[in-house]
């Protein structure tokens, strides 16, 4: 006799969830009911359709979601610049007005810029705001510094400090 | 590397990582997607909203072996948002598409070359886009359970997590939808000529 509780075994059968005594019981019923039998076939049409159906998303939504995913470092500033940029020189000229005069730098020195001047400061602000629009916006800018909160502070290059103008 | 390990790789800032997830599921996603919706413009968005939500909330993801039912269950709410703002809990594959749209729907897919195996027989093509319109008919609450276990993977157990309701709701759903579609696709003109 064909009850609710074989509509739902069905369900499960058909997609390998019944185990055990269930699953005997079921088969054994499956073997002698036509509803059953005609429910599983249908099933499993739908089945085979839908795996045929399945598609991928448009290429370009893809890229726009792997963007937003490496988009989502950017305050961070643990990219790397591709090309000399606005950035890269103010942070370099930053870390040259607080190195003292004459002496020579090691390489990947990290520098620290609580001594940076107000101007030098606004400008290296002007400039990392630059950089952020051209992240945010799409260009393949990337940086390889990272910016605290308060102070600044990054690995630049070395440089030797030149006489200001 | 699982969906887990990847998801605490870019979590650590390897942008690969997630390049990998997205990989790794894009294809099942948006055909749930699209089945739901119905309109490739649409179940593109819903796509994308969908991703951007989890890298959104990546960082408040706790991880229980479930990044599967949570990118289901996201995508099927953004879903259902559709439907409440379009003012519809059905869809027809004859319902009138935007013209500003492709308008591409689950059933065109069958027009484009099969993902696996060779290319079908024209009846073949008949039978399985009869099968989808007959889908794409079903009401939205039997449509997603059918679809969700058919592309995500989760068992019936997992699915009823993920919308929130008892597996014995799920499995009436899903036993509903079966007999809809069996009627629908039995009834004299949709059954094949002999």
């Amino acid at each position: 006799m064909h009850t609710a509780k074989h509509e739902e075994e069905l369900i499960l059968y058909s997609y390998g969830e019944l185990e055990g005594d269930e699953l005997k019981a079921f088969e054994a019923h499956l073997a002698s009911c036509p509803d059953c039998s005609g429910k599983l076939a249908t099933l499993r049409a739908a089945g085979t359709a839908l795996k045929d159906a399945q598609v991928n998303p448009p290429r370009w939504i893809v890229e726009n979601v792997e963007r937003e995913a490496a988009g989502k470092f950017r305050f961070t500033f643990k990219y790397v610049f591709r090309t000399l940029t606005p950035v890269a020189a103010a942070v370099a000229m930053a870390a040259l007005l607080i190195l003292p005069q004459g002496e020579p730098q090691q390489a990947a020195q990290t520098a620290h810029w609580n001594d940076v001047s107000d101007t030098a400061l606004t400008e290296l602000h002007t400039q990392l705001e630059t950089a952020r629009y051209d992240i945010e916006y799409g260009t393949d800018y990337v940086t390889e510094f990272e910016i605290k909160a308060a102070g600044v502070e990054g690995r630049i290059p070395a440089q030797n400090k030149e006489s200001k103008s | 590397m699982t969906d887990a390990e990847l998801l605490a790789a870019y979590r650590d800032g390897d942008e690969d990582a997630f390049a990998v997830i997205v990989t790794r599921h894009k294809a099942p996603l948006f055909s749930f997607i699209l089945g739901m919706v119905q309109d490739e413009g649409a179940a593109a968005d819903i796509f994308q909203e969908t991703f951007l939500r989890v890298i959104k909330n990546i960082s408040r993801y706790e991880e229980r072996g479930m990044f599967r039912a949570w990118l289901f269950s996201t995508a099927r709410n953004l879903a259902m948002d559709h439907f409440r703002r379009e003012g519809r809990g059905t869809i027809s594959l004859d319902a009138p598409v935007d013209e500003e749209e492709s308008g591409a729907t689950m059933a065109d897919s069958i027009a484009a070359p099969a993902a696996h195996g060779p290319e079908p027989s024209l009846e073949a093509k008949e039978d399985r886009e009869m099968v989808l319109r007959a889908i794409a008919k079903l009401p939205a609450e039997m449509r997603e359970v059918l679809l969700m276990r058919e592309y995500s993977g989760m068992s019936f157990k997992e699915i009823a997590a993920a919308l929130d309701i008892p597996i014995g709701t799920a499995l009436a759903r899903m036993s509903r939808a079966v007999a809809r579609l069996r009627k629908d696709l039995c009834t004299p003109q949709n059954t094949k000529r002999s």
